[in-house]
């Protein structure tokens, strides 16, 4: 859009700011804030920096993708976000940026000299990509958002924690994915090594579902746990478990099963020579 | 005893063994290793054989079988091979390839 080295000025010359900026921050008072959607002070604020934005950049008549595009971009995108989040639709936003679109088209529009065809087609042409640009940051943005809320979730699925010394509990939840379990093994393996951890309890209460590959995964992170010379107690195996287990044709020699987590304790204290009485 | 083929051992207390290998160990050459290590155990009667994997980042098919054949070594002499240090990243790629458990002993450190 290097259209905006050729426009830029002489649209700049045309709007009248202050008057934009009234009409503007007018409609999102009677809009947006009227549906909770944007407060008084939001729409004020966001509004003239917008329009602060919008002139800087017709001033500068600089490429589309410099900063002063930029800072665009991140508050409309801000602006649909907020609207978005406090339940309001697209429509709400896209109304509003048809809005601004069209409340600088009408300063540019002279009514006795119909020449600026070109100055009207580039405001169109420079909202529609704004608009765009700011989608395609808020998607960009919530992805980014629900990634980390699944690796947060990851990280709170598998909490692994030192029970008593040397034993280390890891209760799985949930799915257990290849993914996941590679996951699960090497946080497993750097606590082994980290704490020294000479037992470890794997739970699968949490576990609704098992089938064979994941039974695989369980083995190898049963098996490298021994290879750093812990041991593995696998505990809370569902009756439904169980019965897959039994079907699946896998070698269980190696891995010591135990009912409960606290049978799994127990059974963590005689491998450690651990006696405890009541007094 | 230092020597030229990428390891040292050292004898700990009366009956154990501390073997360390270096970057510069080779897998393959398992022959005059073994008969080096052969010769220390039998002079030294040792009952244990520390191998100490702090170093080792990744344990490939080659390897393993080094570490086997010491292990088979071990037992001529009723010698204990035990593997101690083992980081995480050589635990998920020895596990990655093994069907059953190794001939040797695995431990987090050294036994008291």
């Amino acid at each position: 859009m290097s259209e905006i080295r050729k426009y830029g000025k002489s649209i700049l010359k045309k709007i009248n700011f202050s008057n934009v900026t009234q009409k503007i921050t007018n409609a999102g008072y009677a809009s947006l804030a009227k549906e909770n959607l944007l407060t008084d002070e939001e729409v004020h604020d966001y509004t003239h920096e917008f329009v602060e934005l919008f002139s800087l950049l017709l001033e500068d008549s600089r490429e589309l993708s410099g900063e002063t595009f930029n800072a665009l971009k991140h508050l409309m995108a801000t602006v649909n976000a907020k609207i978005q989040m406090r339940g309001g639709s697209t429509e709400s936003f896209l109304q509003l940026m048809h809005f601004i679109q069209y409340t600088f088209m009408d300063e540019v529009v002279d009514e006795e000299n119909e020449k600026n065809d070109r100055e009207l087609l580039f405001l169109l042409k420079f909202f529609n990509n704004l608009v765009m640009e700011a989608f395609r940051l808020y998607q960009k943005e919530r992805e980014d958002a629900l990634k980390a809320q699944k690796e947060e979730f990851l990280a709170v699925s598998t909490p692994i924690t030192e029970i008593w010394d040397g034993v280390l509990s890891l209760p799985v939840i949930g799915t257990l994915d290849s993914g996941r379990a590679m996951d699960l093994m090497e946080k497993l393996l750097e606590r082994i090594e980290l704490r020294r951890s000479k037992v470890i309890i794997l739970d699968l209460t949490g576990v609704s579902t098992i089938d064979t590959q994941v039974m695989h995964h369980l083995i190898q992170v049963i098996r490298a746990t021994a290879l750093m010379g812990a041991t593995a107690v696998l505990t809370g195996i569902r009756p439904s478990i169980a019965r897959s287990l039994a079907n699946l044709n896998i070698n269980l020699d190696e891995i010591q099963t135990k009912s409960t987590l606290s049978e799994g304790l127990k059974e963590a204290f005689k491998i450690l020579k651990i006696k405890v009485e009541k007094n | 005893m230092k020597n030229n083929f990428g390891f040292s051992l050292t004898k700990l207390g009366s009956n154990s063994l501390l073997l360390e290998p270096y970057d510069n160990l080779n897998p393959l050459e398992t022959e005059p290793m073994v008969e080096l290590i052969s010769e220390y155990i039998f002079n030294t009667n040792a009952v244990k054989l520390y191998y100490d994997l702090n170093k080792i980042l990744i344990i490939d098919e080659i390897y393993y079988n080094w570490l086997c054949t010491l292990s088979k070594t071990c037992t001529f002499f009723q010698t204990q091979l035990i593997t101690i240090n083992m980081k995480p990243s050589a635990a998920i790629s020895l596990s990655s390839f093994i069907t059953k458990k190794p001939p040797f002993e695995t431990a987090i450190e050294m036994q008291n």
